[in-house]
């Protein structure tokens, strides 16, 4: 029996998942820094305890319409990269009773490689290894 | 003479002669019939009296006399007695206060109740007015000798020619002067070439001038070229390498030269290589240069290391004063205090070090323990550990009282690893919730430590279990690269310019502006070698280079005059906002591809900056728009 915990976000609209593991933080409406030159998808960086953070807005990097205000930032763990994600809630934990199923094939996000079925409909799992390695090949 | 100058030499000096004395006392209370160190302290008492009455600071000079007279009875009998030591102790505290006066330019605090809190029924060693021994020439009953004195001083001695004034001063208040090589007229324009001689009548020893004068900070070396009847002593130990100040060891002098030669001979043979076009040669050139470019680097970050002595060193007098006061037994362990860092890391992080040992005395240790401190290298980066045998902080009680004070909600609880569970005490809503404190046991001012040591570029760790102690690992960088940034505003942000790229700043009113050739210009007038120099400089927006919206058209522009592939453009910001000393972290990826980034850094107010270097921001958009300026500037 598995015991993975998996944290639930809302983007555009849609609920996503990520392994708790590869989360560092969530943060509530922390404070955003300009950053010079930064492409429109990132609003800002934070100040996450002296590390220097860029906030990818993911419902705009997804190309769902974005929200005008980030509510919640959810800082990936350090271990894996510097980023944290803006979404637009997040917060409930959930303990995976069985193996997300892959994605079917209409899913057009690269980034989510399966789904989770529960009374709400689909939970996209995203794949924040792969979602690193393209920003830091950007 | 101006003593004002020398004031900083004598703070840091009398600080140094301090710190020693508080270390001494501490040995010679553990061994108290050990002469060597009873000699030691009477020598910096007595320095730090010298140097006071040179530079007129009547009352440090005299509780320094004071001091120094304590020591020497007990130079006589040989052991210091343990009740002496509260009072020897006590004198340094009030040391200490007056140099605080000194420093602030307050008028020196009253000692008198130093003196009269002093017991008449003492013993005979503790009365400073039945000295062992002579030394001030008025109690001396001897004959006035003639004596011709040479002093030597340490090559690297931060400014000989006011120590040979200081000793000149001395000397004066100890005999008569006739005369000295350099005179006091050069010394006091700054001429000495290492060494000074001095002919003097005197009625003390020559034996006594050795060891005074043999004691002051940069003397080598004390000569007499009279023999003198008396026997001499050993010469005196070789003085403690000095690390508070900042002076530079010749060693390392000696590597910059050597660098800098080799630096001359691979540009010459870069420049013949080039000439003759023999492209291997060059190759080598490069790759030589390179190498040399960061030894040169690592060389100069090394003038800036300082042992993590400078800031454990008043540690175990800490500890000490805090078992007296509580009863508690705790020993201090300190390994490793010979570990390097740079300065501005040692500052920052000598508050956050006192503060864990006091947490771990008051707090962690309830009766009888231990508390260690130890440094260690590891690659790039220094560990330092604090650690204690106490009770420890149970990682249960901490989650369920952060949940309860609504620094966590239970979702993030969950999250929750063991080790970040204990992060929490560095919360500052932890910190202050005293019931939290009282059963955790720890939480004073921790998140100004996690602060303190993360704006480093640095982490904390903590381990702890309920009865099994608590350890604090801190990890951080070497050395921090240090830069001198102005900061600018542009569009309601602010952003970073290396001062070593900028030229100049000014302001300029709207008629001082020019359209010329497509773009805007200012004149500028700058007087170089002697002449006046009238340039028109090309105009760029900073809004304009980082996509921002234009300003609005006022009176007056701020301009950042700075050189971009070596000709000077004036980058137009909304405001000039200061300049500040910063810490540069240097970016990962993805910030580290988006171009014109140098860096960032943290401000004390927690925000982030980033820095922008000019000529990179412009390359990116040379291809686009370089020829577009300011316009709504």
């Amino acid at each position: 029996m598995t015991t993975e915990l998996i944290l639930i976000f809302e983007v555009g609209g849609e609920r996503f998942g990520l392994t708790v593991k590869h989360v560092q933080e969530i943060l509530e409406s922390p404070e955003l820094h300009f950053i010079p030159r930064a492409p429109g998808i990132f609003p800002g960086a934070v100040n996450f305890h002296g590390h220097i953070l860029p906030v990818v807005d993911l419902a705009a990097f997804l190309g769902y319409t974005p929200k005008t205000e980030l509510v919640r930032v959810v800082v990936l763990s350090l271990e894996l990269g510097a980023l944290a994600l803006g979404v637009d809630a997040a917060g409930r934990i959930i303990r995976l009773e069985e193996e997300p199923h892959p994605a079917p094939y209409e899913e057009k996000n690269p980034y989510v490689s399966a789904w989770l079925e529960d009374e709400g409909g689909a939970i996209k799992m995203i794949d924040a290894a792969k979602l690193l390695a393209d920003f830091e090949k950007m | 003479m101006d003593m004002s100058k020398y004031k900083g030499m004598f703070l840091a000096e009398a600080r140094e002669h301090l710190q020693n004395m508080g270390a001494l006392l501490l040995a010679i209370e553990k061994d108290p019939g050990n002469t060597d160190d009873t000699e030691s302290l009477f020598r910096e008492a007595h320095s730090i009296k010298g140097m006071a009455a040179s530079m007129g600071y009547v009352r440090t000079a005299e509780l320094a006399h004071c001091l120094e007279d304590l020591m020497s009875g007990f130079r006589r009998s040989g052991t210091v007695p343990a009740s002496a030591v509260d009072r020897l102790l006590a004198g340094i505290d009030l040391l200490e206060g007056l140099l605080e006066d000194i420093s602030s330019g307050r008028e020196e605090r009253e000692i008198g109740e130093f003196f009269s809190g002093q017991e008449p029924g003492k013993s005979a060693p503790e009365q400073p007015s039945a000295p062992s021994e002579p030394r001030d020439s008025a109690e001396f009953k001897g004959k006035e000798q003639d004596l011709r004195l040479s002093v030597e001083f340490n090559s690297d001695a931060a400014a000989p020619a006011a120590r040979a004034l200081l000793i000149l001063r001395e000397l004066a208040g100890w005999g008569r002067v006739f005369s000295s090589s350099p005179s006091e007229e050069d010394l006091r324009k700054g001429a000495i070439s290492g060494r000074m001689e001095v002919q003097l009548a005197t009625k003390r020893s020559s034996e006594d001038l050795r060891l005074l004068i043999g004691s002051m900070s940069d003397v080598k070396k004390v000569d007499f070229s009279e023999p003198s009847s008396q026997k001499l002593p050993a010469p005196p130990r070789p003085l403690k390498e000095n690390s508070r100040t900042v002076r530079v060891r010749t060693a390392l002098l000696d590597r910059l030269i050597n660098l800098t030669g080799e630096l001359i001979t691979n540009r010459y043979m870069l420049e013949t290589a080039f000439r003759d076009d023999r492209e291997t040669d060059v190759q080598e050139g490069l790759h030589r240069l390179k190498r040399l470019i960061s030894e040169l680097q690592h060389q100069v970050l090394q003038a800036r290391m300082m042992p993590l002595e400078s800031i454990t060193g008043h540690l175990p007098r800490l500890v000490r004063t805090y078992c007296r006061k509580t009863g508690k037994k705790i020993a201090l362990r300190i390994q490793g205090e010979e570990v390097e860092l740079d300065r501005a890391i040692l500052e920052t992080l000598s508050d956050p070090l006192m503060h864990m040992v006091r947490n771990a005395i008051d707090h962690g240790i309830e009766k009888e323990g231990e508390v260690r401190i130890l440094a260690y290298r590891e690659k790039d980066m220094v560990i330092l550990e604090i650690s204690d045998d106490g009770r420890g902080m149970d990682p249960a009680t901490i989650r369920d009282k952060s949940v309860e004070k609504g620094l966590l909600n239970p979702e993030q609880a969950l999250v929750l690893r063991e080790r970040d569970i204990l992060q929490l005490i560095c919360r500052s809503g932890f910190s202050t919730a005293s019931q939290v404190t009282e059963t955790s046991g720890r939480g004073v001012g921790m998140d100004v430590v996690k602060s303190s040591v993360e704006n480093l570029g640095g982490s904390l760790d903590i381990f702890s279990s309920k009865n099994h102690g608590t350890r604090f690992l801190l990890k951080f960088p070497l050395s921090v690269a240090i830069i001198q940034i102005l900061l600018v505003e542009c569009s309601g942000h602010l952003l970073g310019i290396p001062i070593t790229r900028i030229h100049r700043t000014q302001e300029f009113s709207r008629r001082q502006v020019s359209a010329s050739g497509g773009g805007l210009k200012v004149s500028m007038t700058e007087i170089r070698e002697g002449e006046v120099v009238r340039e028109k400089v090309p105009l760029l927006s900073m809004r304009k280079m980082l996509d921002m919206p234009p300003r609005p058209p006022s009176d007056s522009i701020s301009v950042v005059i700075s050189d971009i592939m070596g000709r000077k453009v004036g980058l137009v910001v909304d405001r000039l906002v200061g300049h500040r000393e910063v810490f540069v972290k240097s970016l990962a990826p993805p910030l580290d591809r988006f171009g014109g980034l140098a860096g960032a850094t943290i401000l004390g107010d927690g925000s982030v900056i980033f820095i922008v270097d000019p000529p990179s921001l412009l390359e990116k958009r040379t291809s686009v728009s370089s020829a577009r300026t300011a316009g709504a500037a």
